[in-house]
């Protein structure tokens, strides 16, 4: 799936206009919004809507913040590396909603997770090393010199 | 301001530096009502006749601009986010249409027999022609309360939908037959019975055995009211209750601030209402008429089977 399709499926409940995605300090990443609403305004708002997590307390991690205004809503979903923003109705279906955006949001975890892996360690990625328990560990040898004799442990 | 939309537009003369005149002004209803009064097979061709150069422009200031890809929306919300007050002719093949601007919302809208939102729409559907000030004054009751950028959201949502529809293939659903039609295709079949007058209450369909039974009505979590305050615009507590009404209150204040300046950048204007939500909170923030805000937490708790 591409990611203007992962966007699109938003789409699929009733009444959303478009959706937009921000890092986590709010560079605009995605669109998938009609024309009026530019990319100026969408940056201008981005890091903005990367610090309203701020608000939150430390020790409740935020699931999504919902803005209200004269006719319409904004329905911010928090993932790993930013946000998913979705402009809705007044009327739409939460609960649907709420779970198109979660779907939208793990898939946008997934693709950012691949494509900084092979960046964040390109020496692991190209020696994968096995995690089952019973297979057996490739610890590192250390040398020790006791009585003139070279022990490796 | 008078700005040509989309390919197709025509270059304009700088009519409007002509006939600003008070003269032109007077005779500009007479006008306007001629026009509008054509009838739909004689329009096309009266309002060939009519020329542009006769509607009074506003004055001459400020630039003209030729823009051949740009949309009726676009230069709407230029005009918007300007403030503009005044009123704009629109002309696109053959058809025109006034769009009345109030410090850049739009009140009023005139399109021949259509007027408020109905106009606005049609307006604004159209993909190019010419748009530009004129010397008309601006209606004193508004027709449309919506706000522009709700308006052209709407309709470009509209657009979309349109236009996926028509890529769509044509449905092959069933049609929707009348009862009598509903025979028996096999002869030792009885045909069906005709409605009885009285209505009877049926019974529940039987539950099927495959199905498990039906759960029992469960409460799943319970949210309890554990902070409430009433903020100032200033951000001064006016009223708190409940645990840490300081703390919570900066984190109000902080979250309204900046719901308030997304709000902005989106032309979306000042929010009404906030909910932020969390694992094991759920914050909500109302903007009061008086300016103040008020705010409350609750624990969700976690489902328990």
């Amino acid at each position: 799936m591409k990611s203007a399709e992962a966007l699109s499926s938003l789409k699929d409940i009733d009444g959303v206009y478009g959706s937009f995605v921000v890092d986590e300090s709010g560079g605009l990443t995605l669109r998938d919004l009609p024309a009026v609403i530019d990319n100026a305004a969408l940056r201008e708002a981005g890091p903005r809507i990367a610090r309203l997590w701020a608000a939150f307390p430390e020790d409740d991690p935020p699931e999504y913040v919902l803005l209200e205004f004269a006719s319409h809503q904004v329905f911010i979903r928090k993932f790993d590396a930013g946000s998913l923003c979705v402009f809705v109705p007044p009327n739409v279906n939460r609960l649907a909603l709420k779970m198109a955006a979660n779907f939208v949001a793990r898939w946008l975890e997934t693709e950012s997770a691949a494509a900084d892996k092979p960046a964040a360690d390109p020496v692991a990625a190209a020696e994968p090393v096995s995690e089952s328990p019973g297979a057996p560990s490739v610890a590192k040898k250390t040398t020790y010199i006791y009585r003139g004799q070279r022990y490796e442990v | 301001m008078s700005e040509s939309i989309g390919s197709g537009a025509t270059a304009l003369q700088p009519e409007g530096l002509e006939t600003a005149a008070p003269e032109a002004q007077a005779s500009q209803n007479d006008e306007r009502e001629a026009v509008e009064s054509m009838s739909a097979e004689d329009s096309e061709a009266a309002l060939e006749e009519v020329d542009v150069e006769e509607i009074p422009m506003a004055a001459p200031s400020g630039f003209m601009a030729f823009l051949q890809h740009a949309s009726l929306h676009n230069v709407l919300q230029i005009e918007s986010l300007s403030r503009t007050n005044g009123v704009f002719l629109v002309i696109s093949n053959y058809r025109r249409g006034y769009l009345h601007l109030s410090n850049g919302e739009l009140i009023h809208a005139e399109c021949g027999s259509l007027t408020g939102e109905a106009a606005a729409s049609e307006i604004l559907s159209w993909g190019d022609g010419e748009f530009k000030s004129c010397a008309h004054p601006l209606a004193s009751v508004p027709t449309i309360h919506v706000p522009l950028q709700a308006l052209l959201l709407r309709l470009a949502k509209a657009s979309d939908e349109a236009a996926q529809s028509e890529r769509r293939p044509p449905s092959t659903g069933a049609v929707a037959r009348p009862i009598e039609e509903d025979k028996p295709t096999e002869p030792h079949l009885p045909a069906p019975v005709a409605a009885e007058p009285t209505p009877r209450p049926t019974p529940p369909p039987p539950r099927s055995s495959r199905l498990p039974p039906p759960l029992p009505p469960r409460i799943d979590r319970d949210a309890t009211s554990v902070a409430e305050v009433v903020l100032s615009a200033a951000g001064e507590i006016i009223q708190g209750r409940g645990a840490a009404p300081e703390e919570f209150s900066s984190r109000v204040a902080y979250a309204a601030r900046l719901a308030d300046l997304i709000g902005r950048a989106i032309r979306s204007g000042t929010p009404r209402a906030l909910e932020l939500r969390g694992k094991s909170t759920h914050t909500f923030v109302k903007w009061q008429a008086d300016g103040n805000i008020a705010a409350s937490m609750e624990l969700v708790q976690a489902a328990k089977r």
